[in-house]
């Protein structure tokens, strides 16, 4: 006997295709429409013009130019680091571990601010000290060049490196070495003809995550190359955009081009080398022989030691220091020091109190927006039947692959009155710009979770009459409650911080932290940016600590 | 020269002691299986042996030269010691094609390129591989893999070869075919191989000698038909084939001495092939006896009786459930025989032994 009852779920299924469709779809058609069309008529012109400028040849040669040194570095650092922790007696290997990833978690434009402290042309504080110690005139190092920007690139992006490859060698079968052993080879002949060629794959997936990163990163070029007059694609994206919305063809056209080149370098990744990567690796988890550096392990101490000092403590000890000074550039001495650029971002400063009650609440609404809609798209994938499913969760995945520059101007397109809503300049268009790219990651922790509930849990619930809604009220939700939680987190930490989709998005009410940093920044308020970039770090790594302990070390960048 | 000897051989991991006190001399040429159930510490001695781990206590020798010892701190590493390995799971290097995985110990030890061919050729037939030099691993199935692995230990022309389960993760056609190729390819090159496995039969069709261990000790060392036929202990007996135990109480009789059973309802003593100098009367021992040593008679033949309580027709043998009371005892008798449930019978043991 069938009751009709009410069926709530095909209106909410359904309703969740149209969400994507109108929040992902339609913005990423217009961008690709728009850049297809000059005074209204279809063309290829906007590309034909992109080129004809010297400057966009210029941009795009550059951001290629940083995206291959800093893969090219990330690899000599990342990789020998992640030798050094998982396969040899290295004192503290596992602390360093945590180290070495650590750089990953401070905001680069953060970092950008920390590496122009310490090695701008003017008054570095490396600089200045070089200066003093060999009793020079001029500088040493200039940040403000391509050279400076792929150094502090690397700096923030060969975590990437070493996550992949460290987990390559740690799950590589030990035996596959130590069977070369019995054959005679020698320690370093195994390196050559063994471990290397069995991680070369995830060292050139690695290198393509650095590279499709550097791409579509944007606080670092814009807080280092820009003063330098160094463009990449994002920060001249950034400057067609300053001029309003005049520049929004040229700024699709160069977006369309910023896209093609980091979704090529994810594909290539996705699929090619990470089938590799699997048919290489057995999943076996044995310990391997860790190599004795004997004489050499005091020596590598120090150099393991050295590389935090100057991924790590460098900046953090710059950004706290410049915080407490009186005045930018002033020898530190004690007179010098205070606490008022703290008093001043925190209680008298307008600006900064709006971008922390907007940066929260936009976080907050978009952690959870994300959630609500990242189960659904989660759900329709892994339990449903639906046609379509796929396509729905691929589509959700994209605004995350594609550079939040990209997702931007696309939200502009689409959100700026052209289509009957204006949004432009309000915290709403900055609101669906984030759940845009972040719905990404509540798809996959939901996923995750729910793939691990049995289908007879639920229909369980169905038979004993429960409708769809309670059982997922009753059954689903509770099962993945600890994967919703972390994955809320997972959104908050990164949307609290966001800079590159933001700096395109704000308007006189809706500036954000990341913005305000940035502005007080270029504006030359080095010491209150610093102290306001202090306070976000210490967020950051709380937050952070939060959610490895929330998720038992499963999760946190 | 390439025999083995291990003496008082001991590792332990922190507080645990994985491998207690083996010594053990194992003679050119010999097939000799470590046998054992999962984690006796197989796999810890072989490894001792390979030189992957260092012993905590005790010394290896490989031919004439001492390769391992704790007390001396020698310690030769793996590359060279000259031995052969085959691991558990293959270690077949999956970016090198099945030729280059072959020829990989001969580059190391700088054959010409010429001899190189030659001999990859030779061992490759060796193992019936020929035609599959350009395979890589994973267009290989399990057994080729495995053969593949055999040969870049044969290569070396190794003194001593060591086989880790090599076996395990085939299916039983291929393995009784594999059984006979390494023991064929043993006689032909005349290798010293010690062999690692946990399946009884695999160590019995193909040793010369086992030795069998259990948490982390030396139980029996000995033929196949000694393990078999004169098990030095309970464990010995019960691993190795089908067996029975009996608690029996010693009795003396006139010089020498009998048994009867404890737990049986017919406890009529019955004389012992046992001499007083090993035994005294007045002791519990336990009587162990395989089911093809009892032979089923009429009631008064028999050492003792007991009634037929099951029995299968198993084609060459009838497997037949004999109750003594409390205990019963399985006997396997000639499919001529003709006893049914519930007659009683006799039951005449023709060998077995007595342990503690
Ligand atoms: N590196 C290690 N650290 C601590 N304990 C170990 C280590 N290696 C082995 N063991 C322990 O030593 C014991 C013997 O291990 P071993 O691998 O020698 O067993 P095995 O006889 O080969 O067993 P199997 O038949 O399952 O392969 C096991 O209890 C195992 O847990
Ligand atoms: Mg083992």
């Amino acid at each position: 006997m069938y009751h009709k009852r009410f069926r709530a779920d095909p209106l909410i299924l359904g309703s969740t295709f149209v969400i994507i469709g109108v929040l992902i779809v339609f913005p990423f058609t217009l961008l690709f429409i728009n850049s297809l069309k000059a005074d209204g008529v279809f063309t290829f012109q906007n590309y034909v013009t992109v080129f004809q400028a010297n400057r966009n040849y210029t941009a795009l040669f550059n951001s290629l130019k940083l995206g291959f040194f800093t893969s090219l570095f990330s690899v000599l650092l990342g990789a020998p680091l992640a030798w050094l922790v998982t396969r040899t007696n290295l004192p503290f290997a596992k602390l360093f571990k945590t180290l070495f990833i650590l750089p990953y978690m401070i905001p680069p434009f953060v970092g950008a601010i920390a590496w122009s402290q310490l090695l701008n042309r003017r008054n570095g504080y490396i600089n200045s000290w070089a200066a003093s110690l060999f009793g020079l005139e001029g500088h040493v190092f200039d940040v403000n060049t391509m050279p400076g920007l792929i150094w502090v690139m690397t700096l923030y992006l060969y975590p990437f490196v070493f996550i992949t490859v460290a987990g390559a060698l740690e799950r590589m079968d030990p035996t596959l070495e130590e069977a070369a052993r019995t054959c005679g080879a020698k320690t370093m002949r195994i390196m050559r003809d063994i471990t290397l060629p069995l991680v070369a794959p995830s060292i050139a997936g690695g290198a393509l995550l650095v590279f499709a990163s550097t791409i579509a990163n944007f606080g670092i070029p814009a807080l280092i190359g820009m003063q330098g007059r160094v463009y990449v694609l994002t920060t001249m994206i950034y400057s067609y955009m300053r001029r309003g919305l005049t520049g929004i063809a040229m700024a699709s056209a160069l977006s369309i081009l910023l896209m093609s080149i980091s979704v090529g370098a994810l594909l290539l990744n996705n699929l090619y080398l990470k089938k590799k990567q699997y048919t290489l690796i057995s999943g076996k988890s044995m310990r391997p022989t860790k190599l004795d550096l004997r004489r050499w392990k005091i020596p590598i101490l120090i150099l393991a030691f050295l590389v935090v000092f100057v991924t790590v403590i460098m900046p953090f000890v710059s950004i706290s220091l410049t915080s407490f000074l009186d005045a930018w550039g002033a020898k530190i001495t004690w007179d010098n020091l205070t606490l008022k650029n703290y008093r001043y971002i925190l209680f008298e400063y307008a600006l900064t109190k709006d971008a922390f009650k907007n940066s929260f609440l936009l976080a907050i609404s978009a952690a959870t927006v994300c959630m609500v809609l990242g189960s659904l798209i989660a759900y329709i994938s892994v339990k449903t039947k639906i046609r379509g499913r796929k396509a729905l969760e691929a589509v959700s995945q994209l605004p995350y692959a594609v550079p939040g520059t990209v997702v931007a101007i696309a939200m502009i397109l689409a959100w700026s009155g052209k289509y009957g809503i204006n949004l432009y300049n309000t915290f709403w268009i900055i609101l669906l710009a984030y759940i845009a790219r972040y719905v990404a990651f509540a798809v996959r922790t939901t996923s995750a979770s729910l793939e691990q509930i049995h289908p007879s849990l639920e229909e369980a619930a169905r038979i004993s009459g429960g409708s769809w809604l309670t059982s997922l009220k009753d059954i689903v939700v509770p099962l993945i409650r600890p994967g919703l939680v972390a994955g809320w987190f997972l959104i908050f930490m990164p949307t609290l911080r966001e800079l590159t989709m933001s700096i395109l998005l704000w308007g006189p009410k809706t500036v954000t932290i990341g913005v305000a940093i940035f502005e007080m920044q270029e504006a030359g308020y080095v010491q209150i940016s610093s102290a306001f970039a202090t306070i976000l770090l210490v967020i950051v790594i709380v937050g952070n600590l939060f959610v490895k302990w929330l998720t038992k070390g499963k999760a946190g960048i | 020269m390439s025999r083995v000897v291990l003496k008082n051989l001991s590792k332990s991991f922190g507080e645990v002691n994985v491998v207690n006190d083996i010594s053990l001399e194992i003679i050119d040429h010999e097939f000799l299986s470590f046998l054992g159930p999962s984690g006796c510490g197989k796999t810890t001695t072989l490894r001792m042996i390979a030189g992957f781990d260092m012993p905590t206590a005790g010394e290896i020798f490989i031919g004439d030269r001492l390769v391992s010892s704790a007390e001396k701190k020698v310690f030769v590493p793996p590359e060279d010691r000259n031995v052969g390995m085959v691991f558990q799971n293959y270690a077949v290097w999956p970016h090198m094609d099945v030729f280059k995985n072959v020829a990989y110990p001969l580059k190391i030890s700088k054959v010409k390129s010429a001899d190189i061919r030659d001999r990859v050729m030779r061992v490759l037939s060796l193992v019936k591989l020929k035609g599959m030099e350009s395979r890589y691993p994973h267009q290989l199935s399990g057994g080729q893999q495995q053969r593949v692995a055999l040969a870049r230990a044969l290569i070396m022309e190794p003194d001593v070869m060591l086989l880790d389960e090599p076996l395990s993760n085939l299916d039983a056609k291929l393995r009784e075919e594999m059984r006979f190729e390494i023991k064929d390819i043993q006689r032909r090159i005349g290798v010293t191989i010690i062999y690692v496995t946990h399946d009884q039969a695999e160590a019995m069709a193909m040793s010369d000698r086992i030795l069998l261990l259990h948490e982390a000790t030396v139980q029996q060392l000995g033929t196949p038909r000694e393990l078999y036929e004169r098990p030095e202990n309970q464990f010995a007996a019960d691993f190795i084939g089908l067996i029975n135990f009996l608690r029996i109480e010693l009795i003396s009789k006139g010089d020498g001495l009998c048994a009867r059973f404890l737990d049986a309802d017919d406890d009529t003593p019955f004389d012992i092939n046992y001499s007083p100098e090993q035994l005294s009367a007045g002791m519990q021992r336990v009587f162990a006896v395989r089911p093809e040593n009892v032979k089923l008679v009429s009631p008064r033949e028999g050492h003792v009786t007991g009634k037929v309580r099951k029995k299968v027709y198993l084609g060459n043998i009838l497997d037949y459930r004999i109750v003594l009371g409390k205990e019963e005892i399985r006997v396997e008798a000639p499919s001529t025989a003709k006893y049914d449930i519930d007659q009683v019978v006799g039951l005449k043991f023709t060998d077995y032994v007595i342990f503690e």
